[in-house]
């Protein structure tokens, strides 16, 4: 065992901030002195907004987060640290940071712990020991069982009990039978799943492998995509890893039941994230869902019964195998059991993956874990569920995270990105925002999905433009509540979502936008203009000269003006201003007059 | 074997009807129509309309009722306000990107609705009988409107964004003349006599039109004429050199000879009493037209010098004497003030002039007419009006006028001339001609009085005719107001079809239907043709300005065959080719759908007409996938796909190609057979020559045969199409041994059987059949019509 283990987070999120170059100078020392120090990767440690995270552990068991490690940190942290033995105290994430204190950690329990491209890490932490006792200990009815008794519901967003579903798909006839991973995570801001798959692939294995013995499946697709390489990558080593060691393929353990699984690379569409189109997608055919019933227990991919659960809700599964359905149970509300994660984003001041028991209020995710909003600028709200979602206000902050309180708001549970906004976000744009995404994800095929969410659109449109009428306010409701009672599929059913939720809790934004053209967080760029103030100018120039279509004027020393008609409002003056001589005006120009 | 029986509530009725049928397939036992667009029987439920839809309690959200299955204790609400109101949301929605004209601007401008792009497509066919009796159709004096008609159709025609109109009422004009002149022109079939009498009185445009209408209806028809002969204003208001009197002769008999009964010199007020003759039929339609001329209401207009137009008109055509003078001065811009100066010009008028109050582009006039009227030698002076005229003792001296300038806009939206202070002026003049309008003579009416309102004009429904005795019926200009031809024969035929609705029992109504309009979503502009054609006009011979200007002679001469077929062949075929058929267009009427009401973008694509048997229009598909499916999964060919995504999805032949140049396509028409709109349709080739398609695929209505086709041993079931004795398609049957499913050649190459049996049939590659055609026929037992 060498003196210290440098643990380093290398999920999507560590590489983004830099890791790589940490993790490079950690490596190089190692090379001199293996008996001093040893690297390893691991998932995402969780506080993101720290990234890149390095964990040092002594070999007495002493433990040391360090945040934001640099080149220059790390260089210091070898000098200081592994040759010094000082503990450098101002660098560190302590282990009483209030971000992980309210946390739970079930499913991202290994993640930033082990390295997850090394088996025998994930074996140390007693993996595959849930498939061993179930291949051996359980039949499929007492597996199904004891998920019923956790009251594990899916996680991708629905809700769905797991126990329910296995069973369904237990009970339907078939020789042939799937087990799918839905790993097509595709919400703006959401990135639980991602960092899970990169965090602590074999977890998500073992559960896939528990689920289809609970249903007869003898193979499966994990169903990624593309745009999640790294996953990817940590997936296929960790089929071959289990493979190799017998844990998948033919016969696991000689217990004579067999598992093969396949990775499915999808290419993005956000629609193949429903079950139906998912399938499809498989199957080779343009991702677009289909009429349910059939479900896909009953007549899924292929044909077959076919079993569809999400990442983390495969995740799960080893440990309530292992802890027993009751004792999960014990986690979380009466309706929600166990833990939740969410992809914390937006304007927070501590952003990151965070695991929560159910029941957990919004406040304390928010404030607590998050610590509350960037620049101590006001909470406007929460979105939850992405474009399936809706927005919480702060009146709302209370509610406990679980299906059915998130659900009666107007949101929805959804996956669990959480993306916080301040003051500074147009709820109306917002809106628009979420709309214009789902209308591009729109596989097309029904009408109130194709056409009925363009149409919404464009009212929305309108309104930001400034060309909105009070009617289009009616227009959007009559057609939001009929989209989502007359959809397809999920996609259409919530599209309208984002909007009804923003009409319930900011219709007074959206009457500032028709009736007085005024966009309150000045972010509606037809709607606001950019003056000067004349009494702060110091006529420096500064704005002048990055103004990118000539439209500041003024010589040096002269207050500067704004030629409204030549201004794309782009903000690069007000950024550029060290005297906070530019001000945002809105509600004071007529609709339209910029396009 | 049979199924297991359920009890269902279906719409508050209890039914026990077997397990795993479809709530669509219960409510058509039930007589309950359910509107569905991507639903066939011929394939698995798909769910992409949601036209369908109906609540079933328990359910979240609605269901689709092609794809549920009913299961016992189901409760099943089909036509509640809730799911009524979300189906016409979903055809709204449709409908808001479904960039298509059912009818052309042509049919749709014209006061008739004359189809035109039909008649206009079936003499690009050649086929100038069917052309005829399609114009009869909505109007019975088409050698009479080929000649006078202002034709606001070519006004509306596509073309003008192209080159120049479709050269319509020449087209209209040749036709009729050809029948007209044929000595065996055309009867339309009579329904038997309902022992039923209605009076017309006036025998105008407006009068014979619903004389024709209802006399093909088996009712006793009596036409009241107060003058010596019947016509009207097409014989007392129009000269011969525009409507020569043995064209208009000969059409008037095409409706009289129908059975109806002319009783001449009989003017109401004078020889009849409209209470009689109210007592005597079942039903009165008043179409007396509009004869008494405006006063000029300047000093000196009561010398026997100043003329009325309309009544200087009347008298040359009676064969009065009319005296006229050298100097001429015609007063008023429309057609009647163009007809009188060039009637003086050829009375002998040296100098005639026409003085208007507004500009060129205000003239009510016909541009044309106005063209041939400077030709000859006619001074339009433009913004002057007259202030009074002048007499010198028995003769007139001079009028006074006085110069105007455009002012303000008016109610008709033409800019009101104001005079310009100071500016009169006075011009030598011998005979003045007044044609500022004219107005309906109600007096005879009076005894009625609630016919009238109160400023003493005749009161009625525009579109029915109704007037507010019943049983009274009004039409022509009595009704709209002076007006073109036109528009009195529309008249006529809506008051003959209420007469026959109110001889029924049934309040007169005014039929609608829905109609998409692509200008309704988004204006047609010229860039839209920018890849077509540009081919010039026909230009009709006409006798020279020198040749004409001194004789009542016609002056218009007439297109030959081969300028009406390429004439014909401009047509743009704007109206849908699925005009009949359309599912959207139906349920759009029957559930009052708006088209406009979710206006946004609108996706534009051009029409793929490289498919020799199938033209493909983008614009109007609804996307229910229809085509893709039944190609894929019946046929197993998939030579239809999606593209994109969302709003922007599109259904292209595979790799986006033409059409017809797709590998994979077998024209077997199927895709054609499942498209609920005219997005795929077949192109009907009547115009066959020598083998080649020469035509236009024209829109008709059809009638329908069952048979089974011969082209091979198989013996499918198929449907032969006729217009009159044409065959237009050949389609699908759902009965062994196909059952719906057809080959290229039952579909497609059977145009030769519109080949006369004289010509040698050919086959659609040129090559000559060796069997003559009636052998063949007999041989088949398909039902041909001679």
């Amino acid at each position: 065992m060498p003196e210290y283990e440098i643990i380093i987070g290398f999920g999507s999120c560590g590489i983004a901030a830099g890791a790589r170059r940490a993790f490079d100078i950690f490596a190089e020392e190692a090379e001199k002195s293996s008996a001093k120090i040893s690297v390893k990767p691991t998932g995402c440690i969780g506080a993101c907004h720290r990234e890149p995270l390095v964990g040092v552990r002594e070999s007495d068991g002493k433990q040391y987060l360090y945040g934001e490690v640099d080149e220059k940190r790390a260089g210091e942290i070898i000098n200081r640290h592994i040759h010094g033995g000082e503990v450098i105290r101002d660098w560190l994430v302590k282990p009483d940071y209030p971000y992980f204190t309210k946390q739970k950690k079930i499913v991202l329990a290994n993640s930033g712990i082990i390295d997850p491209e090394n088996m025998d890490e994930y074996i140390k932490v007693k993996g595959y020991k849930a498939l061993k006792k179930v291949l051996f200990e359980m039949t499929p009815e007492e597996l199904i069982e004891d998920i019923k008794a956790s009251g594990l519901r899916g996680r991708g967003g629905a809700g769905f009990p797991t126990g329910l579903k296995w069973g369904f798909a237990r009970n339907s006839m078939g020789d042939k039978k799937y087990m799918i991973c839905n790993a097509d995570e595709g919400d703006p801001g959401a990135f639980m799943d991602r960092s899970v798959l990169e965090g602590d692939p074999h977890a998500v294995l073992e559960g896939m492998i528990i689920g289809a013995y609970a249903i007869g499946a003898d193979e499966g697709f994990i169903y990624v995509r593309a745009e999640y390489p790294l996953a990817i990558k940590r997936l296929n080593i960790a089929i071959a890893q289990a493979k190799a060691k017998g844990l998948l393929g033919d016969s696991i353990m000689n217990s004579g039941f067999s598992f093969n699984v396949h990775i499915k690379e999808g290419a993005g569409a956000f629609v193949c994230g429903e079950e139906t189109a998912l399938m499809a997608s498989i199957e080779g055919k343009r991702g677009m869902p289909r009429l349910r019933p059939p479900y896909p227990a009953v007549k899924g991919l292929w044909g077959a019964p076919t079993n569809i659960n999400n990442v983390e809700t495969l995740a799960n599964v080893p440990a309530i195998i292992r802890m027993g359905g009751h004792v999960y149970a014990e986690t979380g509300t009466e309706k929600s059991k166990g833990t939740k994660v969410f992809a914390l984003a937006g304007k927070i001041k501590r952003g990151g993956m965070v695991e929560v028991p159910m029941g957990t209020t919004l406040r304390e995710v928010i404030f607590d874990i998050g610590g509350g909003i960037q620049g101590d600028k006001k909470f406007r709200a929460v979105q939850l569920g992405g474009p399936s979602g809706g927005c919480i206000p702060g009146s709302l902050l209370d509610t406990p995270v679980d299906y059915d309180s998130l659900t009666s708001t107007g949101a929805i549970m959804g996956s669990g990105g959480m993306v916080v906004m301040d003051e500074s976000t147009c709820m109306v744009d917002v809106a628009r925002f979420f709309l214009s995404f789902t209308q591009n994800e729109s596989c097309g095929k029904c009408t109130f999905c194709r056409i009925g969410t363009k149409r919404m659109l464009e009212i929305l449109e309108r309104i930001t433009m400034g060309h909105g009428g009070m009617e289009d306010i009616d227009k959007l409701e009559e057609l939001a509540v009929k989209i989502k009672v007359a959809s397809l599929c999920a996609l259409g059913q919530t599209a309208p979502n984002p909007v009804l939720t923003t009409l319930k809790y900011f219709r007074e934004e959206y009457e500032d936008h028709i009736l007085r053209k005024k966009c309150p967080a000045k972010k509606c760029k037809a709607l606001i203009r950019f003056k000067v103030v004349p009494e702060n100018c110091t006529g420096c120039t500064l704005c002048v000269r990055v103004c990118p279509t000539g439209s500041v004027h003024g010589e040096r020393r002269q207050i500067h003006e704004i030629d409204p008609d030549l201004c794309i409002k782009c903000g690069l003056c007000e950024e550029a201003c060290h005297f906070d001589a530019i001000e945002i005006t809105t509600g004071d120009i007529k609709a339209g007059v910029i396009s | 074997m049979s199924k297991k029986q359920v009890s269902i509530d279906f719409d508050g009725r209890k039914l026990i009807v077997p397990e795993g049928k479809t709530i669509l397939d219960v409510a058509e036992e039930q007589g309950i129509k359910i509107p569905t667009l991507c639903h066939d029987s011929r394939l698995e439920p798909y769910g992409s309309c949601w036209v369908c839809i109906v609540e079933v309690e328990g359910a979240r959200g609605f269901v689709p009722s092609c794809a549920t299955k009913v299961r016992g204790g189901m409760v099943i609400y089909s036509g509640n306000e809730n799911v009524k109101s979300a189906r016409k949301m979903a055809l709204e929605l449709i409908l808001s990107n479904h960039y298509g004209d059912c009818k052309p601007p042509c049919t749709l401008t014209c006061p008739s609705n004359i189809d035109i792009q039909g008649y206009v497509g079936l003499i690009a066919d050649r086929k100038f009988a069917e052309a005829l009796k399609l114009i009869k159709k909505d109007n019975p004096f088409p050698s009479v409107c080929g000649r006078v008609c202002p034709r606001p159709c070519e006004d509306a025609c596509r073309r003008n964004l192209v080159d120049e109109p479709v050269a319509i009422d020449w087209l209209k004009r040749y036709t009729a003349d050809l029948d007209l002149f044929s000595g065996k022109s055309y009867d339309p079939p009579l329904t038997p006599k309902t022992g039923r009498r209605a009076a017309i009185i006036g025998g105008g445009p407006a009068g014979l039109s619903a004389a024709y209408y209802l006399v093909q209806a088996g009712i006793d028809v009596t036409v009241f004429e107060g003058m010596e002969k019947a016509g009207g204003m097409l014989r007392y208001g129009i000269p011969d050199y525009r409507m020569p009197r043995d064209v208009l002769d000969l059409e008037i008999n095409t409706i009289l000879r129908l059975g109806i009964e002319l009783k001449t010199n009989m003017r109401l007020g004078r020889d009849m009493e409209l209470s009689d003759l109210k007592k005597d039929y079942d039903a009165v339609i008043l179409a007396i037209g509009a004869w008494k001329s405006r006063n000029l209401r300047v000093a000196g207009e009561n010398h026997r010098d100043v003329l009325s137009g309309i009544e200087f008109l009347r008298d040359i055509t009676m064969g009065k004497d009319v005296r006229i003078g050298k100097r001429v001065a015609v007063i008023g811009g429309g057609n009647t003030a163009i007809d009188a100066a060039r009637t003086s010009l050829r009375l002998g008028a040296a100098e005639v002039s026409i003085f208007y109050r507004r500009t060129r582009n205000e003239m009510p006039a016909h541009h044309t007419e106005i063209d041939d009227a400077i030709a000859e030698g006619i001074d339009i002076r433009y913004l002057v009006a007259p202030v009074a005229v002048e007499a010198d003792g028995d003769s007139l001296k001079s009028i006074e006028l006085v110069k105007m300038e455009l002012g303000e806009r008016d109610a008709s939206g033409r800019r009101r001339p104001v005079p310009v202070e100071g500016s009169n002026f006075k011009a030598p003049v011998d005979t003045v001609i007044s044609a500022i309008g004219q107005y309906a003579d109600s007096l005879p009416l009076e005894v009625m009085e609630e016919l009238l309102d109160k400023r003493g004009y005749l009161k009625g429904d525009e579109y029915t005719g109704a007037t507010a005795v019943e049983g009274v019926f009004a039409a022509g200009d009595l009704l709209t107001g002076p007006s073109i031809a036109i528009r009195a024969i529309a008249g006529g035929k809506y008051a003959a079809r209420s007469v026959l609705q109110y001889l029924k029992g049934k309040t007169p109504e005014h039929q609608t239907e829905f109609l998409s309009k692509k200008d309704d979503l988004l204006p047609v502009v010229s860039d839209d043709f920018k890849d077509e054609n540009r081919i010039p006009g026909e230009k009709m011979k006409t006798l020279s300005p020198e040749e004409r200007k001194h004789s009542f002679k016609e002056i218009e001469l007439g297109f030959t065959e081969e300028q009406a077929v390429r004439e014909a062949g401009r047509c743009l075929e704007c109206g849908c080719q699925d005009l009949y058929e359309c599912k959207l267009k139906e349920y759009a009427r029957d559930y009052n759908a708006v088209a406009a009401r979710f206006l946004g973008e609108v996706k534009k694509h051009p029409v793929d007409i490289s498919h020799p048997f199938i033209a493909r229009e983008p614009s109007k598909c609804i996307l229910c996938a229809r085509c893709i499916r039944i190609c894929l999964e019946v046929q197993g060919i998939g030579a239809l796909g999606y593209m994109y995504r969302g709003f922007s999805s599109l259904v292209v032949p595979s790799f986006d190609v033409p059409f017809g140049e797709e590998q994979t396509c077998i024209s077997c028409g199927q895709c054609v057979s499942a498209c609920p709109v005219g997005a795929l349709t077949e192109k009907i080739q009547l115009g066959v020559k020598n083998g080649i398609s020469i035509g236009k695929t024209v829109p008709l209505k059809e009638r329908v045969e069952e048979g089974y086709c011969s082209r091979c041993s198989v013996g499918c079931s198929v449907e032969y199409r006729y217009h009159g004795p044409l065959l237009t398609r050949i389609t699908d049957r759902n009965e062994a041994v196909n059952y719906g499913k057809m080959c290229k050649k039952g579909r497609f190459e059977q145009s030769f059987l519109n080949i006369p049996v004289s010509e040698k049939p050919i086959d659609a590659n040129g090559n000559s059949i060796e069997f003559s055609l009636s052998c063949r026929l007999k041989s088949t037992g398909i039902p041909v019509k001679e």
